[in-house]
């Protein structure tokens, strides 16, 4: 074989220097994997629940193992150490940051609310006209609508600014009537009748008109609110 | 001693070398260098016209020499062509031809993945062109911001020119970056560590790690406006809950790095012409190295900075201004190393000396627009202004172009066997370093005044006329001196002076070959015993060490030397087509990407199994 | 290697060259590289996920996960990279018959788990998923398709390696090359790894 330092095996030889893995290293990580995907399997089929940080510990630990072992990064020469980790480790950081600079991580706690939905809609979206010539196609038709519904405005802010002190912190009544339930003074509990109690207020009580206060776009999010609160109609 | 012969094979005879076909079908390092060269020196003009005529549009207000969208497509494809076929492709030209001959190797890991890279990229480079042929030149900037190049806004084909030829370059990168590394890392003379590779070398295979690591993120976000226009995905779409915002993240957590790629080969360039021209070696050569590293490494957590004016927060902008700003510090600390590297030297004032004199005032000064900008509040007022483009054409003409034109007057006899004529080269220097600053340093003042980028117009009566047009007439000085280049260039291939081996009493191995270099590089592998390997041998070791080696030697050599050198091949040049045909066919129609597929398939199995 | 006499002792210096072969290491250094890609993809999902659930534009992926297939689907590629292991262990020790077997074994499971994802979305298309729909099916075909593309060129590679076996060229089907072939095809599942946790079993996390 003379000097073609251009052929593929160029200074180096074709096999290990070191001793190979046995097939019985191999059968056993097989078996350890399939152990740990049958425990990442539990949450799927509710046989128990497991957080985030377990599962993510438990793909790192298979992701290492197919790397180190499967792909020989373990026993193999240190320069193909120093290329894949800090590139593998340089794609994990990138993806976290992304993740913090795109609010994944506040998302997720909104995501995960089990509570009534607060300021976004709970039920279907009425139907708004989008003006004419907006956003063309029909990837934007549904997400055009979805947007001008949604109000800008957190109802349960609201609420919490403007009626807790006497209605209560949970609605639950105090100076004023508990909203929370299916009893109710004025009107019958729709939507429309809770807005027309906040437009007018209650004459005789303390319930004022809060209208001049609060607006019609606050008005609609804490009607939205308190209808929600499993006494609406 | 008797020299051995040296027995090459036949496909390496005088008659298989000549002829077109024999270009087409080269694997051979230096040919692919000198194609890479050609080819960036053309697409040199063709940026350069792009730049006059954008010039000429500014010369003085109210023009409309060029419509509005037509000045847009000029801006995005002076930029594309400058960054991508020009720049780029020069230092591949460098790569190419010098990196093996200064690690003492016979040619690179994979000769015709190299040929692969050369044909891809020229395909590439044609095919975004063609679009001025094809209906519409892009015209959403060559970092093509979303939603701008939704389909919505930008429904012309230009994009689709511009997204799908970025991809087909990137592939082109991508490969020659694997086979560089390998080739630097795998394929060096014995005695030659890392430490004792020339600083050239470690610039190429920072900025081949720095490729390999950052174009991936350019390819997503293109396969994503790709998905956008052509499927109708909502990746960029806002009204459907897609952020424009997750392209500027993708396109400069490229983008950063790409500027770095952009202005290592230079620096490494300018870190090899100083020491041979101030007859001293480089000072703290460990360090150079070393702060490239961590230019490289730092630069991929830096990309925001181009995105101050976002929204982002001031945790966000906190965290890429002080990275940002922390950059300039190895930066700084090559700045020094260089100039303690000419201080007390005994200095010659050649072409190529003066270029790299140049790029360190140069590049110094584009540096410091750059750190200024790397505070948000200030880059508040700069974003989108021409302070912008005043910096980045110092870094990028006074840094990276002035290295690289360096690299051809020092590099050429080598190449060509002739000398440039240094008159002709002077004449080219001083007109290049007064039409720079007579274009771009004006518009530091005109970003102060607030004019806008990007825009094909402007109105009289805000003090921006006079510096406009001063602009103009720099950018012309500038056309001069490259045709002054060009004449020279001509001149010295047609009968420039003979060069011989070491015209410059060089250090590196490349100096110790013919020039040019034959076929098969190097008789004998050389043998290194330090970072000077040629200084040593000329003027002894330059540690000291008593080099016994060389009398052992002796007795070993064998009468002949039969040395084998991979054959031509036509399969790279298939695959590449292969490659724009399955990009192009996304324009045309999908029986076109599927041929364009198969071709690729084919074409790499036939390569596979085609003897060596 | 003659023209290497030359190539003297080097006992007073480290050698210089890294001694392995330059196709592993290049690939070593196209799997770097090919991390970075997912990884862009891969923020890119997790940047937008949940984003939809804020604007009620649904399917979501719970209204459309099997976790019959996934399951399934993720044990099968599983498999083929102990498979695909005992393939490199069976030509280092030089036994052809095995090699071919396990090679062809990993191709198949290959395309089993490609079958299975063109199943999944086929069916989640049918669910109404749609590529134009909302961010999660952008993303999530995307994301995973390029995957399943990748799987796709894998089976063809060990396909066409096996194929070579039984041609002329049967001694260049070496050690290092089908090593090589592995560290793609391990690559293939460990992005799968991390595709399979953060898209699938995310949605199911308290």
């Amino acid at each position: 074989m003379s000097g073609h330092d251009s052929h593929a095996h160029a200074g180096g030889h074709d096999e290990h220097e070191h001793k190979p893995t046995s097939i019985s290293t191999y059968l056993g990580v097989a078996a350890v994997l399939t152990v740990l995907t049958v425990i990442e399997i539990g949450p799927l089929f509710q046989w128990y629940n497991l957080g985030p940080v377990p599962l993510l510990v438990l793909s790192v630990v298979k992701f290492a193992m197919v790397v180190f072992i499967f792909m020989h990064l373990g026993p193999d020469e240190p320069i193909y150490k120093k290329i894949f980790v800090p590139s593998l480790l340089l794609a994990g950081l990138m993806v976290t940051v992304m993740m913090l600079l795109f609010g994944s991580f506040t998302r997720a706690e909104q995501m995960a609310y089990k509570g009534p939905v607060l300021g976004y809609v709970a039920a279907p979206p009425p139907k708004v006209e989008t003006p004419e010539g907006e956003a063309g196609g029909d990837a934007a038709a549904g997400g055009a609508e979805q947007v001008a519904a949604a109000p800008a405005v957190d109802g349960a802010e609201v609420f919490k600014t403007n009626c807790v002190a006497c209605h209560g912190p949970e609605a639950k009544g105090g100076v004023g009537p508990n909203l929370t339930d299916a009893e109710w003074k004025n009107g019958s509990g729709t939507l429309a009748d809770i807005e027309t109690t906040l437009n007018k207020g209650v004459t005789g009580t303390a319930m004022i008109s809060w209208t001049p206060i609060l607006g019609d776009e606050k008005i609609k999010a804490v009607a939205l609110y308190v209808h929600s609160l499993g006494g609406g109609k | 001693m008797a020299s051995p012969a040296i027995v090459l094979p036949e496909h390496c005879s005088e008659e298989k070398l000549s002829g077109i076909w024999s270009w087409i079908t080269t694997v051979d390092h230096k040919r692919i260098g000198v194609m890479y060269g050609v080819s960036a020196l053309s697409f040199f003009v063709l940026g350069g016209v792009e730049a006059l005529a954008i010039r000429t549009q500014l010369a003085m207000p109210n023009q409309s020499i060029v419509g509005a969208h037509f000045y847009n497509s000029l801006v995005t494809m002076h930029a594309t062509t400058m960054i991508f076929l020009m720049v780029m492709p020069l230092s591949a030209a460098f790569f190419n031809y010098m990196v093996p001959l200064m690690i003492g190797a016979r040619d690179v890991a994979f000769p015709r993945l190299n040929a692969f890279s050369f044909w891809t990229f020229l395909f590439g480079g044609l095919f975004i062109n063609s679009s001025f042929f094809f209906g519409e030149a892009p015209a959403a900037g060559w970092f093509g911001y979303a939603n701008l190049t939704s389909i919505q806004y930008s429904p012309g084909p230009g994009v689709d020119f511009w997204a799908l030829g970025l991809q087909t370059l990137g592939v082109a990168s991508l490969a020659a970056g694997f086979n560089f590394i390998a080739t630097i890392l795998n394929m060096r003379a014995p005695g030659m560590s890392l430490m004792r590779m020339p600083v050239f070398v470690w610039m190429t295979l920072v900025v081949q790690f720095l490729v390999i690591l950052s174009f991936p993120m350019i390819t997503v976000a293109l396969i994503l406006l790709t998905f956008d226009r052509m499927f109708g995905t909502n990746f960029y779409v806002p009204e459907a809950g897609g952020d424009p915002l997750l392209w500027q993240h993708l396109f400069w957590l490229f983008g950063h790095p790409e500027v770095y790629i952009l202005i290592l080969p230079a620096m490494g360039i300018v870190s090899e012409v100083l020491p041979v021209f101030a007859r001293k070696p480089l000072f703290g050569a460990p360090f150079v190295i070393f702060s490239g590293i961590l230019i490289g490494f730092v630069g991929f957590g830096v990309w925001s900075h181009h995105m101050f004016t976002t929204g982002l927060g001031p945790v966000a902008d906190t965290a890429f201004s002080l990275a940002t700003m922390l950059i300039a510090i190895p930066t700084g600390v090559k700045i020094f190393n260089w100039l303690a590297t000419i201080w007390g030297g005994s200095i010659r004032f050649t072409t190529a000396m003066l270029f790299a004199l140049g790029f360190i005032s140069m590049f110094t000064i584009g540096g410091l627009s750059g750190v200024m900008h790397a505070s948000p509040p200030i880059d508040l007022h700069h974003q989108d202004s021409y302070f912008v483009v005043a910096h980045f054409h110092y870094v990028l003409y006074g840094g990276a172009i002035l290295g690289l034109f360096s690299g051809i007057y020092y590099w050429f006899p080598k190449i060509t066997g002739k000398l440039m004529d240094e008159s002709w080269g002077k004449v080219h220097f001083w007109s290049s370093l007064v039409g720079l600053n007579v274009t771009f340093f004006p518009m530091h003042f005109l970003g102060m005044q607030g004019m806008p980028r990007r825009v094909y117009t402007y109105e009289g009566g805000f003090g921006w006329d006079i510096w406009n047009l001063c602009a103009t007439v720099g950018a012309f000085m500038l056309a001069l001196s490259a045709l002054i280049f060009f004449i020279n260039l001509l001149k010295s291939l047609a009968n420039g002076e003979q060069a011989g081996n070491d015209p410059w009493d060089g250090a590196t191995l490349e100096w110790t070959l013919t020039s040019p270099p034959p076929v098969h590089n190097f008789d004998l592998m050389p043998k290194v015993t330090s970072e000077r390997p040629f200084w040593d041998q000329k003027y002894g070791s330059t540690h000291g060490h008593d080099d016994t080696t060389e009398v052992a030697e002796e007795e070993q050599l064998p009468a002949e030397i039969h040395i084998h050198m991979p054959p031509a091949s036509y399969w790279p040049m298939v695959v590449s087509f292969g490659v724009i045909t399955f990009f192009a066919g996304l324009m045309i129609h999908p029986v076109v990407s599927v041929v364009g597929a198969l071709t690729v398939i084919v074409g790499t199995v036939a390569w596979t199994f085609e003897p060596e | 290697m003659s023209s290497d006499h030359s190539a003297v002792s080097v006992h007073e210096h480290p050698p210089p060259s890294f001694g392995v072969p330059n196709l592993k290491l290049a690939f070593w250094l196209f799997l770097a590289s090919d991390c970075m890609l997912f990884g862009s993809l891969i923020a890119t999902y997790l940047s937008y996920r949940g984003k939809d659930q804020l604007f009620g534009n649904g399917p979501y992926p719970l209204d459309l996960f099997s976790v019959e297939v996934t399951t399934i689907s993720t044990f099968d590629l599983l498999m083929s990279s102990v498979t695909m292991v005992l393939a490199v262990a069976a030509i280092q020790r030089g036994n052809m018959f095995q090699t071919r077997l396990w090679l062809g074994l990993t191709a198949l499971l290959g395309a089993i788990f490609v079958g299975f994802q063109g199943y999944e979305f086929t069916h989640f298309y049918l669910e109404g998923l749609k590529l134009q729909g909302n961010l999660f099916g952008s993303t999530f075909y995307v994301l995973t398709g390029f995957h399943g593309t990748h799987v796709t060129l894998g089976v063809v590679w060990l396909l066409l390696v096996l194929a070579t076996t039984f041609t002329k060229h049967k001694n260049m089907v070496t050690h290092l090359n089908v090593e090589v072939a592995g560290l793609y095809w391990h690559f293939v599942d460990i992005v799968w790894i991390v595709i399979f946790t953060l898209v699938y079993l995310m949605e199911y996390t308290v």
